[in-house]
């Protein structure tokens, strides 16, 4: 279980197809998010999940030590152990929150999306610069710290056409967890569309290589499409259920099932103070959790993303209403990211079938880098 | 843009994580670089002991569920759909069942795998209950023109099939579904027409099923009649799509090491 805390809705940055658009600024008080900790706690769970977003988080650093502070102490207290992530832009990652990073395991996400054209093409800063040159230094200090931080990309219908070259970019400078994400909000057409399946293709190709050259590494689009199938009977628990797995905190303490609602005060299911409301969020879950007529007949049905209710409502304004786009998107990798997963296990690819097949992979991974720091 | 239900889709060749747990051998192939650490090594042989010893089939002989079997999945080539009856309608070519395991036969023995008429029966499994006419008519999502049809559901009854053709040393085996295994399986229907429907790809798929449900050993492939248009067997339109049909389970066969 996740407590996702939008610290603000303010950033330093103005990507053009983010949410954030400056106005009506609210910061989290620490009673806010001291309120969501004994929340979180309260469910009794073994572990869970802290995730400071945004907005920016790092703009309320002090917030984050001190949320981190209380955590720790209400440690003591309960049974439950918390962990942390932060997805931030990188402009004010420094060496001191980096070393407070490792001394409390906070894992750090990156949002950077690939090489100069297609990142400063929508992640400007409040002058309507481009930010690309500003975060080289980040990434370095970022990955000399924390060497398995994932990078956030995004795809927009006019970046697309980086989209391979982005990745290889990304992964030659040290990332190894690419997770990769269309902005289904974007102006998409059929054309992009088109283009988007050649640089799958080219990045198909690229995957293939990297693991025939047994290099580790995370690329979602292909992962989660070949675990749809790998893993199929499993599959579906592992999907978010709106507001069951994650729950978005806004910084006025409102609670929400997801990222994307946060601030749509329909969608609210709850406050820190009342805590949560169990009819509306297991009325948002049903809505989003029922078939969708439209997919009925669908062959890829219990493969594709078109459950994703945050999605949806990006796109269509509806969580029960699939977004044609995504729809696109789904039809177009799938049957790609299947051929390149035919073509390893051909193969025999001993990093393809460990990676895949084997539950333990992680564990094997993580004693073979211990050994080589050793 | 709007959305566009995908209607078929092959698929995957390579195996679900349950096939390999079945066929633990796939495991230990591994990145040859872990092969030169000791520790790497220790930690794979161990860990995967571990796994191997956690996860126990999943069988549940007494009411078949929860069963995998080893069914390949129906590989579509051909629409598997023809209606004979007034004069109106143009009828497919049928393939016969001696016509479909020639075909089969003869693409399997290039593979070395001997398909023969052995009596080879599995028992107690769901066979497909059929019928000859359609439930409704609904529109083409990708084409508001066309209309498609929808068939009673998939209801099934207890039974046992002798399969068209098998391998007793590799423990391959296959059944065609022709359409006198449609006309075999019917179901009792007060509906009546001039027109007789024969979907026997639905009837492979639920057969399938059907199938899956039971544990068995043996690696099972199901095809069905392609029906292609009438006057195309003396092109041999059926039996080509029948051969695709036969090597895409080759290919299966082979993702599953089995040959």
């Amino acid at each position: 279980m996740h407590y996702t805390l939008h610290l603000t809705n303010d950033c330093n940055m103005r990507c053009k197809y983010c949410y954030v658009n400056g106005e009506n600024i609210c910061n989290m008080s620490i009673e806010t998010a001291k309120k969501v900790v004994d929340l979180a706690a309260e469910s009794k769970k073994s572990s869970i999940g802290i995730i400071f977003f945004g907005g920016e988080p790092l703009l309320n650093k002090n917030l984050i030590y001190e949320i981190v502070d209380y955590c720790k102490w209400k440690e003591k207290n309960c049974d439950t152990l918390f962990h942390y992530k932060i997805t931030t832009n990188g402009l004010l990652l420094d060496k001191d929150f980096m070393d407070f990073s490792t001394k409390v395991n906070l894992f750090i996400a990156l949002s950077h999306d690939g090489i100069k054209e297609a990142h400063d093409k929508n992640r400007i800063d409040k002058n309507g610069n481009g930010t690309f040159s500003r975060l080289s230094e980040k990434i370095d200090l970022l990955l000399s710290k924390r060497p398995y931080a994932p990078v956030m990309m995004v795809v927009n219908d006019d970046t697309v056409q980086y989209y391979a070259e982005s990745v290889k970019y990304l992964y030659n400078r040290g990332f190894k967890y690419l997770i990769c994400s269309l902005n289904y909000a974007g102006n998409w057409t059929e054309s992009s569309i088109k283009v988007l399946k050649e640089q799958y293709k080219e990045l198909a190709e690229f995957y293939y290589e990297r693991t025939l050259a047994e290099d580790k590494f995370y690329l979602s689009p292909f992962e989660v499409k070949i675990s749809s199938h790998i893993n199929r009977e499993t599959y579906c628990h592992e999907r978010c259920e709106l507001g069951k797995k994650q729950i978005s905190v806004g910084p006025d303490g409102l609670l929400y099932p997801c990222v994307q609602f946060v601030g749509d005060k329909q969608y609210s299911i709850g406050d820190v103070n009342t805590g949560i409301n169990e009819s509306k969020r297991h009325e948002l879950y049903s809505i989003n959790e029922e078939e969708k007529e439209s997919c009925l007949e669908c062959a890829i049905r219990e493969r594709c993303n078109h459950y994703c209710g945050c999605l949806n409502k990006q796109t269509t304004g509806r969580i029960d209403r699939v977004s044609p786009v995504l729809c696109a998107h789904e039809r177009t990798i799938m049957p790609i990211a299947d051929k390149l997963a035919n073509k390893l296990f051909k193969k025999r690819s001993g990093m393809f079938i460990q990676k895949h097949y084997n539950d333990m992979f992680p564990l094997i991974s993580l004693v073979e880098d211990s050994t080589k720091l050793l | 843009m709007e959305l566009k239900p995908v209607k078929k889709y092959t698929p995957p060749k390579y195996p679900d994580k349950k096939i390999i747990l079945s066929n633990p051998d796939m495991l230990k192939l591994i990145p040859n670089r872990w092969s030169k650490t000791i520790s790497t090594q220790i930690a794979f042989s161990s860990l995967l002991i571990m796994m191997l010893t956690a996860c126990e089939p999943n069988i549940d002989n007494s009411n078949g569920n929860n069963t995998t079997g080893y069914v390949a999945p129906i590989f579509e080539h051909g629409d598997g759909r023809g209606s004979f009856g007034c004069e109106s309608v143009a009828p497919p070519a049928f393939l016969s069942e001696e016509e479909a395991y020639q075909v089969i036969c003869e693409e399997a023995k290039k593979r070395g795998i001997n398909l023969e008429k052995n009596n080879e029966v599995l028992k107690d499994i769901q066979i497909p209950v059929t019928y000859t006419y359609v439930k409704k008519y609904v529109p083409n999502p990708e084409n508001p023109d066309e209309y498609i049809p929808v068939y009673p559901s998939k209801r099934k009854k207890k039974g046992d099939l002798e399969l068209d053709g098998y391998d007793q040393n590799k423990k391959i085996g296959f059944e065609f579904v022709s359409v006198d295994d449609f006309i075999a399986w019917q179901g009792k229907s007060s509906n009546w027409s001039t027109v007789v429907d024969y979907n026997v790809l639905h009837a492979a798929k639920t057969l399938r099923e059907g199938i899956a449900k039971k544990e068995n050993d043996k690696y099972i492939g199901i095809f069905y009649d392609p029906m292609a248009s009438v006057g195309s067997t003396q092109d041999g339109r059926s039996e080509e799509l029948l051969r695709q049909q036969v090597a895409d389970f080759i290919e299966w066969l082979k993702a599953m090491n089995v040959i």
